[in-house]
């Protein structure tokens, strides 16, 4: 799925990560599933050391298992916190990004920020090692929003309502027409 | 308050590639389908100055054993010639394989395929793309365009058996096994061959995992070897679970793969280890060179692919000094593990006595030595 030719929708936001002042990106793919834009984002942004490729052997049973692959393959390296993204989501700013790290570094009593529009809190989010096993525990196709209020956590939500433009920063392309919607953004950005 | 990481500021982020009704998430080289059926084949008719160099991993690099090492060896690999590869982790043993790898010859000269269960799939995908390299490990398959390539760990086993015979007390010596395919009997074999050499009273009971990497099984089956009444383990699995399981129980254990002391120091035996840098080196520099051929290259103790880790602080003196003899012959011929009289679990002479066996021989071995507790399933 491009947004133009030669320039793939999970490009955008893994660019992003990519060039933010995380150290690592391990992005968790289906099983079979090798996109090649993955390496070639990571080189033309001179960022190819700083990119894992995991196979998440169950995607099939929901968004839960690819986190769980990704938690599993980040334990091997030392961290202070999993900020999660989604390829779908190609408008995320590395702004967005600086500000989930920014209210944790800001707020040690914080489990977790996460992105928030009309209410709703979704990735991209940030979570405290705190919050690693509950992560790993989650099941099905419920992802990580399941956690976002739950009792015995602390989160911050950082709102992108201002405008029609900030609201579409968080834009999570699920079908034909969110994709469209895409490509119309994409294009009057340029 | 700012994040204090060893670098200043470490976060790993999880990107989920999530496009739920979407079909392929790529245009360029999905391998989201079958594999490709076109012949096509990304590689240049010259190979490139730097090739282009993939991995293909079984688990994480953070298993602290089998994948481990290989990630180690890439990083060497990496420094000696400027190179950075890609890699591929968590890829199972299964058609996805072969996806993947078929994905990864449209984009690269060489791959390198770190698991025996990649043996097929990768060859179907060497036959594919004719001018991508393929380099298989543990296997026997091979092709103008793939070679395999592994070590005589056994050497390194047979020595972690001398260690183990001498450190039991119980005569019973526990064994957690992957698969029962020859790679791991034969590793099997020589660690029993190695205990009776210096306590021919001892057993070993082995007990399979059906895994290479999943610590949760691995500790259930090192649990169900102590509560058997081991008291000296060792695994051929990719994780340190056997030897964290035996130091709760004050159990002497090896793991494999990697010098595993620092997951249970005062409980750590030894065990066989890998150092493929030099290899991985040696290999990539003949593509750059236009000399690379297929072989099937057999490492060892000598030339320091196959290592023996350093035994650990409660083994006595006395010990170490048997274990270091016995390498000294292994390294100057006078010691070859499977050497006979050796005979099998059944009571049958496998091997007469003065004679050895070969390696093609021992790379198919499907019967355990006698001393050896444990069924041998067929597939």
């Amino acid at each position: 799925m491009e947004l133009e030719s030669g320039v793939p929708l999970g490009s955008l936001g893994l660019r992003t990560l990519l060039d933010s002042e995380i150290e690592e990106v391990i992005a968790v793919v289906g099983p079979g599933e090798l996109p090649s834009w993955l390496r070639e984002t990571a080189d033309a942004v001179g960022r190819h050391a700083k990119l894992r490729v995991v196979v998440c052997t169950n995607s099939e049973k929901g968004m839960s298992q690819s986190i769980k692959s990704g938690i599993n393959a980040a334990r091997s390296s030392r961290m202070d916190a999993v900020l999660v993204g989604l390829a779908d989501q190609p408008f995320v700013t590395a702004e967005m990004v600086r500000r989930l790290i920014l209210a944790l570094e800001e707020r040690p009593e914080l489990d977790y920020a996460a992105s928030s529009s009309e209410g709703v809190l979704m990735p991209p989010a940030i979570f405290r090692l705190s919050m690693l096993p509950a992560l790993a525990a989650l099941e099905g196709d419920t992802g990580a929003r399941k956690l976002f209020g739950q009792d015995g956590y602390r989160g911050q939500a950082i709102t992108y309502d201002g405008n029609e433009s900030e609201g579409g920063l968080l834009l999570d392309v699920d079908d034909l027409k969110d994709f469209q919607i895409a490509i119309e953004r994409y294009r009057s950005n340029k | 308050m700012k994040f204090n990481n060893r670098l200043g500021l470490a976060l790993f982020i999880v990107f989920v590639l999530v496009l739920a009704g979407c079909s392929s998430n790529s245009n360029k080289g999905s391998a989201t389908n079958a594999p490709s059926s076109q012949p096509a084949d990304a590689a240049t008719d010259e190979p490139a100055k730097l090739p282009r160099v993939a991995f293909v991993y079984i688990g994480p690099p953070g298993d602290g054993g089998w994948t481990f090492e290989h990630d180690n060896g890439r990083k060497y690999m990496e420094e000696k010639l400027g190179i950075k590869a890609d890699t591929v982790e968590n890829v199972p043993e299964s058609a996805d394989a072969e996806r993947v790898i078929t994905e990864l010859a449209q984009n690269h000269d060489i791959i390198f395929t770190t698991s025996f269960g990649y043996m097929d799939q990768t060859l179907n995908v060497a036959k594919k793309f004719p001018k991508v390299k393929f380099m298989h490990v543990a296997g026997y398959k091979t092709a103008d365009n793939m070679g395999n390539y592994f070590g005589k760990n056994y050497e390194a086993s047979y020595l972690s058996g001398i260690a183990a015979g001498k450190m039991t007390k119980s005569n019973i010596i526990g064994y957690v096994g992957a698969f029962p395919i020859p790679e791991v009997i034969y590793n099997i074999n020589a660690f029993a061959l190695g205990i009776q050499s210096v306590n021919p009273d001892a057993k070993v009971n082995v007990v399979w995992s059906n895994t290479w990497y999943d610590p949760t099984t691995e500790r259930q089956a090192a649990i169900s070897l102590l509560d058997k009444g081991a008291d000296v383990l060792l695994a051929y699995q990719d994780s340190p679970a056997t030897l964290q399981a035996a130091a709760e129980r004050g159990a002497l254990a090896g793991g494999n793969d990697s010098d595993m002391t620092r997951y249970a120091p005062e409980a750590y035996l030894t065990n066989p280890t890998w150092n493929w840098g030099p290899y991985y080196t040696k290999v990539v520099q003949s593509v750059i060179d236009g000399t690379w051929k297929s072989e099937q290259y057999s490492g060892s103790l000598a030339d320091e692919m196959v290592g023996l880790a350093p035994l650990g602080s409660s083994i006595p003196d006395d010990v170490k000094k048997l274990v270091e003899d016995a390498k000294a012959k292994v390294l100057n011929g006078e010691l070859n593990v499977f050497s006979g009289p050796i005979t099998d679990a059944a009571g049958a002479v496998k091997v007469e006595e003065g004679k050895t066996m070969t390696l093609e021989d021992i790379l198919v071995m499907d019967w355990f030595v006698k001393g050896v507790e444990g069924t041998i399933p067929k597939n």
